[in-house]
C-alpha cells in the first residue's frame, strides 16, 4: 500500500511539472516513463501514469491564466481569466478550479459500479444521434446571440474555425502529437494576447452555490456523453458543456472546463474497465502496461484519481497565493509579451512553418469572434465541425 | 462611382476577416501540395505518428471485420496494417500477393502501428 502511495505522489509531481509547462502533455512524459522502463512493475507504471493525468489536468489550468496558453481543454480558461490579474482575482480562479476538478471526480466516481451495464445500452442507442444533437448545439449556441448580426457573425466564425479543423485533421501537415497546439494557441492564446477582451475592473467574482449546481449538471452531461462517442475527447466535451450552458458566466466558464477534464479522465479508467474501450491518452497507456484492468484493478485507479487530486489541490492552493502576489506586482504588458513569446517559441520549435500558419490563420479567426462581440465557444468549431462530420460519415 | 465609407475600426475588422480567408486558402495549398515521405516499412516508428509517409509492398493477407471492414497486412521485409475504412477503397479488388503503392498517414491503434490510406495504387 505504501508503494502505491509512493508512486501516487510521484506522479502528482510530475503531473506538476507537465501542467505547468505549456504544450507539454501527461501522455508524452507518461510514455517517456513507460518506453525507458523507468518504474520496473507494470502497476506502478499504471499508478503513476493515472497520477500524472490527473495532477496534470489541474495543474494546466495556470498556464492559460498565467501566459493566456492553453490547449484543447484549458484555452477557454485563458479567455476568461488572462486580464486583469490581481492577487485575489487570480486566487480566486484557482480556488474555482479546484472545486470545479474535485466535484468533477466526486460526480463520476458512482458511475464505477453503473459502467459496465449502463454504458453499452447508452452508447448503441446514442451513436445515431451524435450529429443531430452537436449539430443542434451549435445551431443553438448561435441562436442565443442576441441580434441577428451576432448569429450571422457567430455562425461566420464557427464556419471559419470549424474549416481549419477539417482542413488540417489528417493531413499530414502538422505531426499529430501537436496538431492542436497552433490551433488553440492561436485560437484562444494569440488572440486573447492581441485584443483585451476584459478589463481590469472585470475580475473574477464567486459563483453561487446555484450556479455551481448548475454547471455540474451541465459538465457532467456532457463528460458522460463525450466518454461514450469515438473520437470526442475532453475538448469536445468542454465545448458541448459550454454549448448546453448558453449565456453563462466567466466564472461558470472556469468551474465547467476542469470539471469536465476531470470527470472524463475519471470515467476513460472505468470504461476501459468495464467495455475495454480506449477513450483517452491516459487509457491508452493503462492498457499498454496492464492490459484491461479488472474491477478490483479499476478501484486502485479510482483511489489513485482521489488520492492525486487530494494532494494536487493542496499544492495549487499553496501555491496559489504566492503567484498571484508575483503576477500583481508585473506589468500586464510584460506578461503579455512573455505569454506571446512563450507560445510562438512552442509552435515554431513543435511545428515549424505549418504549424506557424495554422497558428496565424487561427489568430485572425480568434480576433473576429472578439471584435464581432461573441462568446468565443463559437471557436470551439473547429473540434466539434469535424467531430460532426466523423459521426455522419461513421 | 459608389465608395463604402467604413469607420477604422470596422476596416481593420475587416482586414483580419479577409487575413483569416487568406490563411485558410494558403493551409488548402498546403495540404493539396503536401509531398509524402518514401520510406520503408520497417524505419516506421512512433515519433512519426501524423506524418504523411509513402510505401510500397505485398499484401500479406486481407482480413475482414465484424462490421465490414478491410484490413490489409503489406509487406516489404517488415509488416505493417493498412486499414481501408474510408469507403473510396471499397472497390479495390486487390488480393494476396499483389504490389501496392500506398499514401497515408501514420497512425497508432492499440499500440500497433498502422498506414491510413489516403492513395492506394495497386501495381
Amino acid at each position: 500500500m505504501l508503494d502505491i502511495l509512493f508512486f501516487i505522489v510521484i506522479g502528482a509531481l510530475l503531473g506538476i511539472v507537465v501542467g505547468f509547462i505549456p504544450g507539454f502533455s501527461s501522455n508524452n512524459l507518461s510514455m517517456l516513463v513507460i518506453t525507458y522502463g523507468l518504474i520496473s512493475s507494470d502497476y506502478h507504471l499504471a499508478v503513476t501514469a493515472v497520477a500524472i493525468e490527473i495532477s496534470s489536468s489541474f495543474f494546466e489550468f495556470l498556464s492559460p491564466m498565467i501566459f493566456g496558453i492553453g490547449n484543447d481543454a484549458t484555452a477557454l480558461a485563458a479567455d476568461v481569466a488572462y486580464s486583469g490579474i490581481t492577487e485575489e482575482s487570480f486566487k480566486r480562479s484557482v480556488s474555482i478550479v479546484i472545486s470545479g476538478g474535485l466535484i468533477g471526480i466526486l460526480v463520476a466516481m458512482p458511475l464505477i459500479f453503473f459502467a459496465e451495464k449502463v454504458y453499452p445500452t447508452v452508447y448503441s442507442s446514442l451513436k445515431p444521434l451524435v450529429a443531430w444533437i452537436l449539430s443542434f448545439l451549435c445551431v443553438y449556441m448561435a441562436w442565443i446571440e442576441r441580434t441577428w448580426k451576432k448569429k450571422f457573425f457567430a455562425t461566420t466564425v464557427f464556419i471559419l474555425s470549424g474549416m481549419m479543423g477539417l482542413l488540417i485533421k489528417n493531413s499530414g501537415l502538422i505531426s499529430s502529437n501537436y496538431l492542436l497546439l497552433p490551433v488553440f494557441i492561436g485560437l484562444y492564446g494569440f488572440s486573447s494576447i492581441l485584443s483585451k477582451r476584459h478589463g481590469k475592473e472585470e475580475l473574477i467574482q464567486d459563483i453561487t452555490f446555484v450556479e455551481k449546481a448548475r454547471s455540474t449538471a451541465i459538465a457532467f452531461i456532457a463528460s458522460m456523453f463525450a466518454s461514450l462517442i469515438p473520437g470526442m475527447k475532453r475538448g469536445q466535451a468542454s465545448a458541448v458543456a459550454l454549448q448546453i450552458g448558453g449565456a453563462i458566466k466567466r466564472e461558470e466558464v472556469l468551474f465547467i472546463l476542469p470539471l469536465v477534464s476531470l470527470a472524463f479522465a475519471t470515467l476513460s479508467i472505468f470504461i476501459l474497465g468495464s467495455t475495454g474501450r480506449v477513450r483517452s491518452s491516459l487509457t491508452y497507456d493503462i492498457q499498454e502496461v496492464v492490459g484491461n484492468p479488472y474491477f478490483s484493478q479499476t478501484v486502485l485507479f479510482a483511489g489513485s484519481v482521489a488520492i492525486t487530486a487530494c494532494i494536487s489541490s493542496v499544492i495549487l492552493i499553496f501555491v496559489a497565493k504566492p503567484i498571484g502576489k508575483l503576477l500583481s506586482k508585473i506589468n500586464e504588458r510584460y506578461l503579455k509579451i512573455f505569454g506571446f513569446l512563450i507560445a510562438a517559441t512552442l509552435v515554431i520549435n513543435f511545428t515549424g512553418f505549418y504549424g506557424a500558419l495554422v497558428a496565424f490563420t487561427a489568430t485572425c479567426i480568434g480576433l473576429l469572434s472578439s471584435r464581432f462581440g461573441i462568446r468565443s465557444v463559437h471557436l470551439m468549431g473547429v473540434l466539434l465541425l469535424p467531430s460532426i462530420i466523423s459521426s455522419v460519415i461513421l | 462611382m459608389v465608395g463604402i465609407n467604413l469607420d477604422r475600426s470596422k476596416q481593420l475588422t475587416l482586414l483580419i476577416l479577409l487575413l483569416a480567408i487568406v490563411g485558410l486558402a494558403a493551409i488548402t495549398f498546403a495540404v493539396q501540395n503536401i509531398k509524402p515521405i518514401e520510406m520503408e516499412i520497417g524505419a516506421i516508428e512512433e515519433p512519426m505518428e501524423g506524418k504523411l509517409v509513402k510505401i510500397s509492398g505485398s499484401i500479406e493477407n486481407i482480413r475482414k471485420s465484424k462490421s465490414g471492414n478491410l484490413y490489409w497486412l503489406v509487406g516489404d521485409g517488415n509488416n505493417i496494417t493498412v486499414p481501408l475504412l474510408d469507403g473510396k477503397f471499397k472497390k479495390l479488388t486487390a488480393k494476396r500477393g499483389d504490389t501496392v503503392d500506398i499514401i497515408g498517414l501514420v497512425s497508432i491503434y492499440n499500440g500497433e502501428m498502422e498506414i491510413m490510406p489516403k492513395e492506394i495504387a495497386i501495381r
